[in-house]
């Protein structure tokens, strides 16, 4: 019996053990769950670290999710929560994006600045500066490209809050982006 | 919902990002936990004798973790009279990951910092949990009442980088380990500072440790659910009853007692209080005199109103012997 990923080339023996499981979600979707982690947290050190153990909180429940989707929703989940929690922490993450090598230059700190690099750094610092839920929402809409109903089970909150927080927070994304939204988009 | 514009720039804006290969660190977090080597065994057996250095404080006899939780173990639990319950903080599995499990140990120590530390290296008695700290890493401690700091001496520096395998979070949760035990004794929450020959330690398993710090938030570590009665592997006779901390919806804890071949004998719940912080409860006695004799679990659970959806309960156990 096998189960196809959404959005994913990827199929797995529904009985195959944790193990395995882990290393094709880990191929599949390592990578775009640590982006979703920076859209969220800002910090690509943090992230990896918060999908790292989503990963590893993933792989010890593998015997009742026995299921590559619901594996990729629960792991969504824990990403988004985790990096709930981990910004709730705020000075603590802050000490570590001070020490992270791999932490993403702040806008002012950018050198080499590109048309391209500004743009970037303006939409993870107006998505930062977004409510969570806003934050989430968008991220988990036009990243992950969630429907509705996706969403609100990933966030525990009711399909009409998910088109509420998405109509906002695209208003306040577009208000603080208007320079980077016009021109050469 | 469709804004292909924005869906544009949140893509471009992530789309230079290539995250570091974690799949070995990964794996080694998943293999079985004996194997893991920074990780202390469950189960021992804590020693009595105090070994301490520094100035060691006495702490009265009572087992008031701090100034959240504030149970204490019944009479039935604290053993002889001479003896006194520490609590020590495990780490163990939670739906919103590791996360620190409170644990009484009796010792007849006056030192009541020494022997909880001492507890961590040791071990839990709870099989289910475990513990980021090694025999032997504490030299011991103390805690300085009028200025509102806690000491705690290292043995040596060699825990002073995060261990191949352990994640930061791990590392940081390493070290609320110990903040939580040590509060726990002093029954304030006070900072703590390491240290290592007296002098403070840059960083513990590679966490800035150069100030004292303070303990992450309650909902944050600790799991939402711990039992502080019965201990583990208790004998009970005709009735027992159970208590311990919890955050869970609106107070409810949920608890089931379950048979040796792990049917349900028994179900009902406790009522506590629901607040930002985690708060007592008990069950009041739970009359086993219609059980058979044997090995018997208590599960202590938060309770889940969503059925579900956000992880499912957090549970603490205690193996009960029914004589």
């Amino acid at each position: 019996m096998t189960a196809s990923l959404a959005a994913e080339e990827v199929t797995l023996d529904a009985d195959c053990d944790a193990d395995s499981a882990l290393e094709q979600l880990y191929a599949a979707h390592w990578r775009r769950l640590v982006r979703l982690g920076v859209l969220l947290l800002r910090d690509q050190g943090v992230a990896e670290e918060v999908v790292q153990d989503a990963f590893v909180a993933m792989h010890a429940r593998w015997r009742s999710l026995r299921d590559p989707d619901k594996a990729l929703a629960y792991l969504r989940q824990t990403v988004v929560n985790r990096s709930r929690s981990a910004l709730r922490h705020r000075g603590v993450v802050e000490r570590y994006v001070a020490r992270q090598s791999g932490a993403l230059p702040l806008a002012e700190a950018a050198d080499g600045p590109s048309l391209a690099a500004d743009r970037r750094t303006a939409v993870l610092d107006a998505l930062r500066a977004l409510p969570t839920r806003q934050r989430e929402v968008l991220a988990l809409r036009y990243y992950l490209e969630l429907s509705e109903s996706e969403i609100a089970d990933a966030l525990g909150i009711s399909r009409g809050s998910v088109k509420a927080h998405a109509s906002r927070g695209s208003a306040a994304l577009r208000d603080r982006l208007t320079d980077h939204m016009k021109g050469d988009l | 919902m469709d804004d292909p514009q924005l869906s544009r720039l949140l893509h471009e804006s992530v789309e230079d990002v290539e995250p570091t290969d974690r799949l070995v660190a990964i794996r080694q977090q998943t293999r079985p936990r004996r194997a893991r080597r920074w990780y202390a065994a469950g189960g021992m057996v804590l020693a009595t004798a105090a070994v301490v250095t520094g100035i060691a404080i006495a702490v009265q006899p009572s087992a008031d973790p701090g100034p959240g939780p504030s149970t204490e173990p019944t009479a039935s639990d604290t053993g002889s009279p001479d003896t006194h319950a520490v609590p020590a903080y495990y780490v163990g599995d939670t739906p919103q990951g590791d996360r620190l499990f409170r644990e009484f140990h009796q010792t007849k120590s006056l030192d009541s910092l020494a022997s909880a530390l001492r507890a961590l290296t040791t071990g839990a008695f709870d099989p289910d949990y475990r513990t980021s700290w090694p025999e032997g890493a504490f030299a011991g401690g103390w805690i300085d009442y009028p200025s509102g700091l806690a000491t705690v001496q290292l043995d040596d520096a060699s825990l002073h980088d995060r261990p191949a395998g352990m994640s930061e979070s791990q590392a940081r949760l390493a070290i609320q380990q110990v903040v939580y035990t040590v509060q726990g004794v002093a029954q304030q929450r006070i900072p703590v500072q390491f240290q290592v020959d007296g002098q403070a330690i840059d960083q513990v398993y590679g966490v800035p440790t150069s100030e004292p710090l303070a303990n992450a938030p309650e909902l944050d570590v600790l799991a939402l659910v711990s039992i502080s009665n019965p201990t583990e592997g208790r004998v009970v006779e005709r009735s027992f009853s159970a208590d311990g901390v919890a955050s869970s919806f609106e107070g409810t804890v949920p608890w089931e007692l379950r048979a040796p071949d792990g049917r349900v004998v028994k179900t009902y719940s406790a009522q506590g209080t629901m607040e930002d912080h985690l708060t007592p409860w008990e069950t009041g006695p739970i009359d086993v005199s219609d059980l058979p004799p044997g090995t018997y679990t208590f599960v202590a659970m938060t309770d889940d109103p969503t059925g579900g959806e956000g992880g499912g309960p957090t549970t603490d156990t205690r193996t009960v012997v029914i004589r």
